[in-house]
């Protein structure tokens, strides 16, 4: 008999043949001292590997156990929502008092009129519409939705789908109202769509039609949208509705937030705020809102009775009814009629002195003053030699900040955005790095020793988006002087480019704009530059 | 099961788990996260473990499905292991003789390294032998192979192993006479 293979050898020192098998080949390695002594190796092989392979295992450290995600870390997590979103509030405010205002065009949140004024407007919808969402639920809810984006993302590295599906689920269930039991959708987009006078809703209604016409009662919140509304009725809840032409006659229990070309309240009772947005915002005569009531419009007129602010933001705001406490006039005129009743405080925001026009007759409680909203002199601006001392005060200021960053950090003078579609990726990542960074910061927040860390993650983002502009106007400058026989100092290079960011920012009408699309992109060349950093540091 | 029980269970068995994992995927880095996931699959699935069967053998095979699974993610399953027909000619294929009777203990890094440099569908059944002591059978059915199969590539992979080692350090291979010796000279190290 010829010796057996060398696989048969193998598996029989590990004991893998079957018993013929073993059989045959014992009677052979009987008569064999090569397969013997073959077998015997292979033995003792095996015996070897089993320990060489294990002797490196005892020596590695052990690191911690990281437990899943549970309910507790949600928690935490919630919690890190609520702290970090207060102290970044805390932070930018601190932040913007501490800094001089020579460095303040730095802060990528300081920006043109137009911006103000829309964030005025939306400040004051978010945080002056109490009824339907107060402050503190916004932060609340905000909280919620961070928590759980940073909760899947937590689940999916543990490669965990179903938890997160479990997770978003809930959120949803939590998060939104309890879509099945609790809304009617009512549609027709050719026609009518009626709530008669005898039907009662006890759900929340949905409405989208030509017209809307809700004389009946509806015991939740009505949304309409169509070409024309018309609430007659009854409403429980909140009203929210958009179309050509919203009027409310009825009783509504809520707030209502009307959108159109036309939004008049006629005869209409409204137990909390009203929120008008329109080319004409009209508080008719008979009409009574209990809480505040805004109307934001070419023509706002108030001729029924607010029961406690009034605040028109228009070309024209007229005052014919009667205001329990403060009114607000924001416009080219603010006119108040002989009929008014103003409880509280009286202020026009106007152009300028006597367009805030008060009839004899009108009643005002307290006192009543103008604002002269300083249009003309912004208009001026680049005609005043102030605006441009200031423009060199800010240059040399964000210069010698500028040169101490980049003295700090040499690897930022490096940093360069070749071609067009470089700019592009930069300014990509910059915007995906200022929203992604928070979330991360959160992420990382997830264990009680993370939470310095988180801080720490927190506040270098913050830090990178306010010298991101300085970044980007050093690769400017960079590019401006490249054709220079010899490399052009740093500071040569800073020079130049904040001379034209300083430029661009200041330019008229799309300022606004250049200033986030630099700091953007200055911030993504910042995030890069970290990233390859991280990268090639893994590698090494 | 309390959170620090399973610690403790986790402190115990850590390093033969990871020990496993590193041996299936070649690299200490996956290794750790790999035996991370699998203490965390264990912790989430305590509830539907067999109490009978001891934990070290549970967790083993969650850890070495994990990895299977890792690895297949990457490489199908036909290509990871080969042809068994193929692979049965390369193993007889004469070669150095015996991967040394034995290697003494200052060499467990050296082998170490030369199964770490082995391709995949020699190292996985090299390890789940020789670390995870699992029989042939049970290899086979873990990885979808003939018990023949396993036999062959764990021959072949011997015969890498010994090449890679004879390669790389043959003046400092020491060939000994048996596991008395070896022991013998663990203790004077």
């Amino acid at each position: 008999m010829t010796c057996p293979s060398e696989v048969t050898h193998s598996m029989y020192a590990d004991g893998a043949l079957s018993s013929r098998e073993a059989m045959l080949l014992e009677r052979h390695a009987a008569t064999c001292a090569a397969c013997r002594a073959r077998i015997e190796a292979l033995r003792e092989e095996s015996a070897m590997l089993r320990t060489a392979l294990r002797h490196a295992e005892d020596l590695a450290p052990i690191p911690r156990f990281v437990p899943p995600p549970s309910a507790r870390d949600f928690v935490v997590l919630i919690a890190s929502v609520v702290l970090i979103g207060g102290f970044s509030r805390a932070f930018w405010s601190t932040l913007a008092a501490a800094i001089p205002s020579e460095l303040k065009w730095l802060n990528p949140f300081e920006s043109g009129v137009l911006f103000d004024r829309a964030t005025e407007i939306v400040k004051f919808i978010v945080f002056e519409v109490p009824a339907m969402w107060t402050d503190a639920l916004n932060f609340i809810g905000a909280a919620l939705v961070v928590a759980f984006v940073a909760w899947l993302a937590l689940s999916a590295t543990r490669r965990r789908a179903f938890i997160g599906i479990a997770a978003s689920l809930l959120a949803a269930a939590i998060a939104l109202p309890s879509v099945g039991h609790a809304l009617e959708i009512r549609r027709n987009e050719n026609g009518p769509v009626i709530v008669a006078g005898d039907e009662t809703i006890n759900d929340t209604l949905m409405a989208f039609g030509q017209t809307v016409s809700i004389d009946g009662t509806v015991n939740g919140d009505l949304v309409a949208f169509g070409q024309e509304v018309v609430v007659r009725g009854n409403v429980t809840g909140n009203v929210v509705t958009g179309a050509q032409s919203v009027t409310i006659e009825g009783t509504v229990g809520g707030t209502v937030l009307g959108a159109g070309e036309d939004v008049r309240l006629e005869n209409a009772r409204i137990g909390r705020d009203f929120y008008g947005f329109g080319n004409d915002v009209d508080v008719g005569p008979g009409a009574n809102v209990t809480g505040n009531a805004a109307g934001f419009g070419e023509n706002v007129d108030l001729d029924g009775r607010v029961g406690v602010d009034f605040k028109g933001f228009g070309s024209r705001v007229t005052v014919s009814g009667a205001v329990e406490r403060n009114v607000d006039g924001f416009g080219q005129t603010v006119t108040v009629e002989s009929t008014a009743r103003i409880g509280g405080n009286l202020t026009g925001h106007v152009d300028s002195a006597g367009d805030l026009k008060v009839a004899d007759g009108a009643v005002i409680g307290g006192t009543r003053s103008e604002q002269i909203v300083e249009r003309e002199q912004r208009r001026n601006h680049y005609e005043t030699f102030g605006y441009y001392f200031g423009q060199v005060i800010r240059l040399a200021g964000a210069f010698l900040t500028g040169l101490a960053l980049l003295w700090l950090i040499p690897a930022l003078r490096e940093a360069s955005l070749p071609n067009a579609i470089a700019v592009l990726r930069s300014a990509g990542i910059g915007l995906a790095a200022a929203v992604t960074l928070p979330v991360a910061a959160l992420i990382i927040c997830v264990t009680i020793i993370g939470i310095p860390l988180a801080v720490l993650t927190f506040m270098l983002g913050a830090i990178g988006l306010y010298f991101s502009k300085a970044v980007l106007a050093q690769i400017i400058g960079r590019g401006v002087l490249r054709n220079r026989p010899t490399p052009p100092h740093f500071a040569a290079t800073l020079f130049v480019g904040l001379v034209i960011v300083i430029v661009a920012i200041n330019l008229p009408w799309i300022g606004g704009f250049a200033n986030l699309l630099l700091t953007l992109t200055g911030f993504g060349v910042i995030v890069s530059l970290i990233l390859a950093r991280l990268n090639s540091g893994a590698t090494a | 099961m309390t959170e620090v029980a399973f610690a403790e269970l986790y402190t115990a068995h850590y390093r033969q788990v990871r020990g496993l994992c590193r041996q299936l995927l070649g690299t200490t880095e996956r290794a750790e996260d790999a035996a991370q996931e699998s203490f965390v699959r264990a912790y989430r699935a305590w509830a539907s473990r067999d109490p009978a069967q001891p934990f070290i053998a549970w967790i083993m095979r969650i850890a070495r499905n994990h990895c299977l699974d890792l690895l297949r993610r990457r490489t199908r399953e036909k290509a990871l292991f080969g042809d068994e027909e193929v692979e049965t000619v390369a193993a007889e294929a004469p070669d150095a003789d015996g991967l040394g009777k034995a290697l003494t203990n200052e060499r467990a890094a050296a082998v170490n390294a030369a199964v770490a440099k082995l391709p995949e569908r020699y190292r996985v059944p090299l390890a789940l032998a020789y670390f995870g002591d699992q029989d042939y059978d049970e290899i086979a059915s873990a990885l979808g192979l003939t018990r023949n199969h396993v036999g062959v590539l764990l021959c072949r992979a011997k015969q890498m192993l010994r090449q890679e080692l004879a390669d790389a350090g043959e003046r400092t291979l020491r060939v000994v006479g048996g596991r008395e010796r070896m022991s013998a000279e663990e203790g004077t190290l």
